[in-house]
């Protein structure tokens, strides 16, 4: 962004800033300073766990705006009065004979995959190297990965505005947004019906793991990725 | 309970000091945005919440040390959360590039492509992340922590003429990952 003169630059930084989530670290703090010196904590674990309501939801002159949509990655998250006509649903299958091959699928992505704990999620399935992204399937979820660049390509999703099913949380310190069942995926002009995903970005990628059976089950997954 | 919370900060201090955890719950529930905003800044988005946490554990443990005649309790608390998120970032590996993850977006009506504007704060993030620590505190402080040049002063310990300089260093050095980043896309 060269072009951008000072105020601008001062405002993005400012927006930036706004867009931080908020946790909640009352509870822990106060666990910490109650602990014994020098015992294990439970306040770092519960303020890991403990999610907040969305940053912006604190902020009160961004909480209108905020209210209009959310973002992560290179995904954003849009509410809106009325869902978008949806042209098919993304209820997936994996493919029968779809090779299980980490270290492709690292290759095609240039760079390491956070996969989930195997005893949350059980033994992959399959796994699809698409172009930008891999898709990774298993018994009950799947996750695709992508890089964050500038060439990746913009996905946006659309909830309903009175369904309230979008909403940042936090997977082991690191932001996340969960998009409840039954919202619109666009992708490049392709508008499905897609159930519940979990967002998050680290290390330069987006993941998004998708059909989780809920927010605590989908953040404990992401939890375990490493 | 809260009700009987006072409202000053210093009143809260000393009520914590007497053993009122609950003045000092207050005193984290105020002050827990900014300092994790100074948190993020200097250790990244995936370590802000523990070392904020460990930032206000200190504080905790050093409030006798709080002085209010020579200050207001938000720039103390503010050096010690951004000094445990630089032990936080020596303690992990302090070679791997710190990550600064847009969470949410608050958009202004006008920005029309939440897709850009999602792309363009992402950006001022990256950028963030490829400056010292030293210029991301600087910069944390005045645009995301929002303090005044005299509050910033008091949290890095130097003259305002000196927050002055360091902060137009700083965003000099910000736009320049800014135009670096835009010559490698």
């Amino acid at each position: 962004m060269p072009d951008l003169d000072d105020m601008d630059l001062e405002r993005e930084l400012a927006a930036f800033g706004r867009s931080l989530p908020d946790v909640d670290l009352v509870d822990a703090v106060r666990a910490d300073i109650e602990a014994p010196v020098g015992g294990w904590s439970l306040g770092r674990v519960a303020a890991i766990l403990l999610v907040a309501a969305a940053a912006v939801l604190a902020i009160p002159d961004a909480r209108e705006a905020a209210a209009d949509w959310l973002g992560i990655g290179r995904t954003s998250v849009r509410e809106v009065d009325e869902l978008p006509a949806a042209t098919s649903t993304t209820a997936r299958t994996a493919p029968e004979a779809a090779p299980v091959d980490i270290a492709a699928a690292e290759k095609a992505l240039g760079f390491e995959i956070a996969l989930p704990a195997a005893e949350l999620v059980g033994p992959i399935r399959a796994i699809e190297i698409g172009e930008g992204e891999v898709v990774l399937t298993w018994a009950d979820v799947w996750l695709t990965v992508r890089p964050i660049t500038p060439e990746t390509p913009l996905y946006q999703k659309f909830v309903d505005s009175e369904e309230g099913i979008a909403r940042p949380v936090l997977a082991d310190g690191t932001p996340a947004l969960w998009v409840g069942d039954g919202h619109v995926i666009d992708r490049a002009g392709l508008r499905e019906l897609t159930g519940s995903v979990l967002l998050w970005a680290t290390d330069g990628a987006e993941y998004r793991l998708a059909d989780a059976d809920d927010v605590a089950t989908a953040v404990a997954i992401a939890e375990s990725a490493g | 309970m809260r009700e009987e919370v006072p409202l000053d900060d210093s009143a809260l201090v000393r009520a914590a000091r007497s053993g009122r955890h609950d003045a000092f719950d207050e005193l984290v529930r105020r002050h827990q945005r900014a300092a994790l905003q100074v948190a993020t800044a200097v250790a990244g988005s995936s370590r802000a919440a523990d070392a904020a946490q460990e930032g206000f554990v200190r504080a905790f443990r050093k409030l006798h040390q709080f002085d209010e005649t020579r200050g207001t309790f938000r720039p103390w608390l503010l050096r010690i959360v951004a000094n445990a998120a630089r032990n936080e970032l020596r303690r992990l590996d302090r070679h791997r590039k710190i990550d600064m993850t847009v969470a949410s977006l608050a958009v202004a009506g006008s920005e029309d492509d939440p897709g850009a504007a999602l792309a363009r704060r992402q950006e001022v993030g990256d950028a963030m992340a490829g400056l010292s620590a030293d210029d991301r505190l600087i910069l944390g402080l005045r645009w995301w922590a929002e303090l005044t040049e005299a509050e910033m002063a008091d949290v890095l310990a130097v003259a305002r003429g000196t927050v002055k300089s360091r902060l137009s260093r700083a965003m000099t050095r910000l736009r320049a990952e800014l135009e670096e980043e835009a010559a490698d896309a």
